[in-house]
């Protein structure tokens, strides 16, 4: 755990002095009359000083001494951790555009055959099944207004 | 005469046809998410808040109650027959549950988590509405300092009872007090830390964060692990545990009753809290400590009874003083909001037929759980063999779903995924999520309650410490709020000097 709260403790600092910055930019204010930075600047300071602690005490930790960070993640299965989120990325986007209907069928085919690895046929039924279910559900019945987009779905 | 009164109009609002099939949803639903390793009480309410705006406050959060509860008794099966907790809650049921599964006794674990989470759900159900309305009564009594010290204790309490590093999740805690100050300021109006984008004008939404990092993180997690469940290959006959059962059970199931509703009452505490204190008493009351994990029926009884029992004491805060004494009733805070309810000490005045319904629905739902959950549990055991590649895009649907629906609107996925993202992160460097959503959740009270404060001494931080009610929840904050630090301190010593004694040798 050392390295990785090495690498936290540092990136937490430099979050809390992001946040002390933004908020001296607000009006701050007195305590009797406090301004909207304020309540954000306390936390900031609170923040880098636990975090401060953190690194020192992860620093002056003799075990596990040069663990890398690499081992972090399992080589060869961090591909689907990637492709997953930029799936939904892409998916988010595009449902604008190309409305819930079409794009969910294609989120879901792609999540169950390029990810779950499950055959074609499940994945196209398993998809076609999904994306007009949760249409029934969320659009006809709970009256989620979901984009309609080019194809009026 | 008033408590019968309201007793018979409590049971009159549940037996509304309409609530009633809202009551049933809700425990079945509960059940389910309960039993589905990775999809838990918080995911489903947040996935079902947006459709409760269709429905009237009271089948609305009868719907949520159920859930919740439901969830409860869900989360034993997994964890029993499968050696998985299906909900957080469940977790410490596996030490005890699984060992008798492995030893034929698969039949009475289920029964004795069943029959113990009806006896303290009862239990806490009648407590709560024993308790609640002179709790809000005394609530009139509270001024911002006191908002202030209780919020205060609760955090504390959350980040001292965790389960990682204490410094951590005090960390967790503060980045999301950070993040529940993004939005417009209460007082002055002014938008902060928002850059400019219409969507978080009105602050981060609960719903999107805690899908992300709950829902979507978990799958993340477990997409580089790739779970197997193995579930243990037994006939499940006797449901009925034999007398003998009984006796060693009733005790845990009283213990942990009381213990649960008392840890749930606490901001912070929670069903998680109270399993974990239940089976760590009867390890310590017991004759026979060494038979804990290697399938002792006390082991089930005792948590299984105190996580139901929370369930019921986390409704007191939430219903008397508007604060909510964990995630899941934050959400419901949002349902009630929603509404154009204000959860406080005029609810049960202003609102007895939503109060006294959600109570009375609960004896209710905990009712159909019981008869419900045994007759099922083939059906779920069934369920739990649907392989995760199948289970997982679900999720995610249902994640991006939820995400969009509370507004429609697309940049609430984006927030979800880049939570999604951080979750997954947080998970890697050891850090829990539950301070996070806890802390964003009650930010705008803290905040506002310790401004007001100020406000109202001049500017004087005695103002928490001169109030009798605001000073005692104030000591116990600090005292928990400081105990980590000087632990972290004291282990640096102890190993610094066996580092010294090590380099002297």
């Amino acid at each position: 755990m050392k390295r990785y709260d090495l690498v936290s403790s540092l990136f937490l600092v430099m979050c809390a002095i992001l946040i002390i910055i933004g908020s001296l930019r607000l009006p701050v204010g007195t305590p009797i009359n406090s301004g909207p930075g304020f309540f954000p600047l306390l936390i900031g300071v609170m923040l880098s000083i636990l975090s401060i602690i953190l690194f020192f005490t992860s620093v002056l930790r003799k075990d596990l001494r040069g663990k890398k960070i690499v081992d972090m993640t399992r080589k060869e299965r961090w591909y689907r951790v990637v492709s997953t989120i930029s799936v939904l990325l892409i998916y988010t986007i595009t449902f604008r555009r190309l409305g819930f209907l079409f794009t969910t069928f294609l989120l879901m085919a792609f999540l169950f055959k390029g990810i779950g690895k499950l055959n074609w046929k499940v994945s196209i039924g398993g998809a076609l099944l999904t994306s007009f279910f949760s249409y029934i559900l969320f659009k006809v019945w709970l009256k989620v207004e979901f984009p309609a987009g080019l194809l009026g779905m | 005469m008033d408590f019968m009164q309201n007793i018979i109009l409590g049971f009159s609002v549940v037996f509304d046809p309409m609530n009633l099939i809202f009551c049933f949803l809700g425990v079945l639903i509960g059940t389910l998410v309960g039993v589905l390793p990775g999809l838990g009480p918080t995911a489903a309410i947040s996935l079902l808040l947006p459709s409760t705006f269709y429905l009237g406050p009271t089948p609305a959060i009868i719907m949520l109650s159920g859930i919740y509860y439901g969830a409860m008794y869900g989360g034993s099966t997994t964890s029993i027959l499968v050696n998985i907790p299906g909900e957080a809650a469940a977790a410490v049921t596996c030490l005890d549950g699984y060992q008798m599964a492995r030893q034929g006794r698969a039949g009475p674990a289920l029964g004795i988590s069943a029959f113990g989470s009806f006896i303290a759900g009862t239990l806490s159900v009648l407590a709560l509405s024993v308790i609640a309305p002179p709790v809000s009564k005394f609530a009139l009594k509270f001024g911002p300092p006191e908002y202030f010290a209780v919020v205060f204790c609760g955090l504390s309490l959350l980040t001292y009872l965790g389960s990682g590093s204490k410094l951590k999740a005090m960390i967790m805690a503060l980045v999301g007090l950070f993040l529940g100050t993004v939005g417009t300021d209460f007082i002055t109006g002014e938008y902060r830390f928002t850059f400019g984008n219409l969507t978080i004008t009105d602050g981060i939404g609960i719903v999107p964060v805690v899908m992300g990092l709950f829902g979507v993180a978990e799958v993340l997690d477990n997409l580089e692990k790739s779970i197997k469940l193995d579930i243990f290959k037994t006939t499940i006959s006797q449901f009925f545990p034999n007398l003998k059962d009984w006796k060693a059970s009733i005790g845990p199931i009283w213990r942990g009753s009381i213990v649960g509703f008392f840890l749930g009452i606490l901001p912070g505490g929670g069903a998680v809290v109270s399993s974990f204190a239940s089976y760590t008493l009867e390890k310590r009351l017991s004759k026979h400590p060494e038979r804990f994990g290697k399938g002792a029926i006390e082991g089930v009884a005792g948590p299984e009874s105190a996580n139901n029992a929370a369930t019921g004491g986390a409704f007191i805060p939430l219903l008397t003083l508007g604060v909510p004494a964990n995630v899941v009733m934050a959400l419901v805070l949002g349902a009630l909001l929603i509404h154009g309810i204000q959860p406080g000490p005029l609810l049960v005045k202003q609102h007895p037929d939503l109060f006294w319904g959600v109570v009375m629905s609960m004896y209710v739902g905990n009712v159909m759980l019981l008869v419900l959950n045994l007759p099922l549990i083939p059906v779920w055991v069934k369920l739990l063999k649907v392989p995760y590649t199948v289970l997982f895009p679900l999720i995610l649907l249902l994640c991006v779903i939820g995400s969009y629906s509370l507004n429609n609107n697309f940049e609430e996925i984006i927030i979800m995924i880049i939570f999604g993202v951080f979750g997954y992160l947080m998970r890697k460097f050891g850090y829990e999520a539950a301070p996070l959503v806890f802390a964003l959740v009650l930010s705008t009270i803290i905040e506002n309650s310790f401004r007001q404060s100020l406000l109202l001494s001049w500017g004087s931080f005695a103002v928490f410490f001169t109030r009798p009610i605001a000073l005692i929840f104030m000591i116990v904050g600090i005292i928990l709020f400081i105990l980590p630090i000087f632990s972290v301190i004291k282990r640096k010593k102890n190993s610094k000097s066996s580092m010294d004694q090590q380099s002297t040798a």
